[in-house]
């Protein structure tokens, strides 16, 4: 059944760069949900590359913010 | 107020507005009565800042307002049409990045280096129009996705993408022009 599939995967830790990369932005403007979020802590335990991208994505809204004069 | 120092202080106050609206008559007016006002509220000011931060913060309040009577005038804008390409581009069909994002250093250092935010602003400048207004709305001035949605007119769901966007294209271009180039 394509419900039990859906259900199997929204329960797995495994979370793709892509889809770590959109939550992280997400992150900036809104609280996740509790499973979003655990997933992307699982993921960035994982991942060097997304964890730079974490700070990154941060670093960008700091530095705008301070444009001016 | 020494008006002469207001005057000096137009072109960097132009260019701020133009990143934002991206609308040279809007931008004009914005920074027009942005001059004006700082001169009526000379009073006001108590030097607790330096003149040119206390007029960005009114100018950033008159842009507010442009930003709201340009999405009651104009129609939504279309983001542009590559930029799902280019952010499909970054991953591999399994989701992994095709190159591991860089280690830029020391993030507090980079805040404080011109080279870094005058090329954060050329990166700007590049980002197509829909996906600057909303960065730009969100990061700048600060405002809240929901305000953001009411003042430009697009969906949450819209905003969501449109600053996922952004955030990629920005990231990808301060790697390529800056990180590859020091």
């Amino acid at each position: 059944m394509s419900g039990d599939e859906l259900d199997r995967r929204d329960l797995t830790p495994w979370l793709d760069c892509r889809h770590a990369h959109a939550l992280m932005s997400q992150r900036l403007d809104e609280p996740l949900g509790t499973i979003p979020a655990w997933r992307l802590r699982w993921h960035l335990a994982l991942c060097e590359s997304c964890r730079r991208v974490r700070e990154q994505l941060g670093l960008l809204g700091r530095a705008t913010r301070n444009l001016g004069p | 107020m020494d008006p002469d120092a207001l005057a000096a202080l137009r072109p960097r106050l132009l260019r701020l507005a133009r990143l934002q609206l991206r609308d040279e008559a809007s931008a004009e007016d914005a920074v027009s009565e942005t001059l004006l006002a700082a001169l009526e509220q000379a009073q006001s000011f108590r030097g607790r800042s330096a003149v040119a931060t206390w007029v960005v913060g009114i100018l950033k309040h008159k842009i507010v307002d442009a930003l709201r009577r340009q999405s009651r005038h104009t129609s939504l804008d279309a983001d542009d049409p590559e930029s799902p390409a280019l952010i499909d581009g970054l991953f591999r069909p399994d989701g992994h990045r095709v190159a591991p994002a860089q280690d830029w250093g020391d993030p507090e250092r980079l805040l404080g280096e011109a080279q870094f935010m005058a090329t954060l602003e050329a990166c700007l400048e590049r980002l197509p129009t829909a996906q600057a207004r909303v960065f730009l709305a969100r990061e700048w001035l600060e405002l809240s996705v929901a305000e953001v949605c009411k003042d430009s007119g697009h969906s949450a769901t819209n905003v969501s993408v449109l600053l996922f966007r952004a955030r990629m294209r920005l990231r990808e271009c301060l790697e390529t022009n800056w990180i590859a180039a020091t």
